[in-house]
C-alpha cells in the first residue's frame, strides 16, 4: 500500500496497519518496505478481540496464535464503517489496490501493462500492480477502443461470425481468472431475422492473475481475437499479442 | 462488499469504529481519532508482518 500512499492521501485517506507482532518487528517490517504510515502493535490480541476479529480457529501454542482475521475497513470521515473487505480465503490475498477498485471503486493510478493501436481497434492492458508476492491475486483490465461506426462481436453469434475472445497465457504456477465480458449490445442483422450481440465503442474485459507457487518474474501474454465490422462489411478476423510482464517481490 | 466468509468480519457498516491507541513501529502510542483528525481512513489488518 505503501506505493499507493500519495494517492490514498491526495483522495483524502489516512492509512493504519495492525497486527499482532511485536514493536520492533513491526519496526523492521516497516524500515524494510519504507512504509511510513503507523504500522501498530496489538501484541495482547486485545484490540482484535474487542472488534470481533480474532481467530479463535488457531490452537494456543501454535505460531498464528493471536492474529486476527485479516480484511480492511474503509472509515468515513465521521467515523463509521463504510465498507469492509474480508476474504474468504485465509491464503490467497487479494493486492490492496484491486481490493480497493473492485469492492470500493476506488480507483488509483493503474500500472499500464501494455497498449496496441490498429487501425480500427485498439486495446490496453492494465494491471492493478506490477509486482506480486507468492498468493496474491492481482486484478486486470483490458480496455477496448473501437472505432466509430464499428463493432465487433460478443459470444455467442452463429456461424460465420467470428466472437471476440481474450486468452491469457501464464506459465506454471499462476492461476487466470476470467476474461468477464461486459453486457453487450444487441444489433439486428438484416438478412437474418436475428440480433447479435456486438461491442462498440469503448469496453472493458476484466479478470484476475492469482499468483501461486511461482518464485520468479512472470510474463503473462493476453491474446485478443476479434473481427471489426460495420453495417456493410467486415473486415478480416484479428490476432493481437500483447504481453504484461509481473515482477516477483519475494520481500514486499 | 464482502466476500462471504464463515468468520466473523467485525464492525458493520454503517456503525462507529471503536477507537485504539496501539504503539506504533517508533514505539509512539497513536490514538485513531486523533491521528485520524476527521478524515477518512483504511484500517487494515494483516497476519504477520514477520512470516
Amino acid at each position: 500500500m505503501q506505493s499507493k500512499l500519495s494517492e490514498l492521501a491526495s483522495e483524502g485517506f489516512t492509512v493504519f496497519a495492525l497486527s499482532y507482532d511485536a514493536i520492533e518487528t513491526n519496526e523492521a517490517f516497516a524500515e524494510e518496505h519504507r512504509i511510513s504510515y503507523p504500522v501498530l502493535s496489538d501484541r495482547e490480541s486485545s484490540y482484535f478481540r474487542e472488534l470481533g476479529i480474532f481467530n479463535e480457529t488457531n490452537a494456543i501454542d501454535s505460531r498464528s496464535y493471536g492474529v486476527p482475521w485479516p480484511g480492511t475497513y474503509v472509515v468515513d470521515s465521521d467515523g463509521t464503517v463504510s465498507s469492509k473487505i474480508f476474504h474468504e480465503s485465509n491464503y490467497v490475498r487479494d493486492a490492496t489496490s484491486t481490493s480497493l477498485r473492485e469492492q470500493l471503486g476506488i480507483n488509483l493510478s493503474q500500472e499500464h501493462g501494455a497498449e496496441w493501436t490498429g487501425d480500427r481497434l485498439s486495446v490496453a492492458i492494465l494491471l492493478d500492480i506490477d509486482t506480486f508476492v507468492r498468493q496474491r491475486r492481482i486484478g486486470w483490465r483490458a480496455q477496448i477502443a473501437i472505432a466509430d461506426d464499428m463493432h465487433v462481436y460478443g459470444s455467442p453469434v452463429p456461424d460465420g461470425f467470428i466472437p471476440t475472445e481474450l486468452t491469457v497465457y501464464v506459465p506454471d504456477g499462476v492461476r487466470v481468472a476470467g476474461p468477464d465480458f461486459p453486457r453487450p449490445s444487441l444489433l439486428a442483422v438484416p438478412f437474418m431475422e436475428a440480433t447479435v450481440p456486438v461491442y462498440s465503442g469503448v469496453f472493458e474485459i476484466s479478470g484476475a492473475l492469482i499468483f501461486e507457487d511461482i518464485r520468479e518474474d512472470v510474463e503473462a501474454t493476453f491474446t485478443l481475437r476479434y473481427q471489426t465490422c460495420t453495417d456493410n462489411e467486415c473486415f478480416a478476423p484479428e490476432e493481437v499479442h500483447l504481453t504484461v510482464p509481473v515482477r516477483y517481490e519475494p520481500f514486499a | 462488499m464482502i466476500a462471504e466468509t464463515t468468520h466473523p468480519t467485525g464492525p458493520a457498516v454503517g456503525t462507529l469504529f471503536p477507537d485504539f491507541t496501539l504503539p506504533d513501529q517508533h514505539g509512539q502510542q497513536v490514538t485513531f481519532s486523533t491521528a485520524r483528525a476527521g478524515r477518512k481512513a483504511i484500517v487494515t489488518f494483516i497476519r504477520s508482518t514477520d512470516w
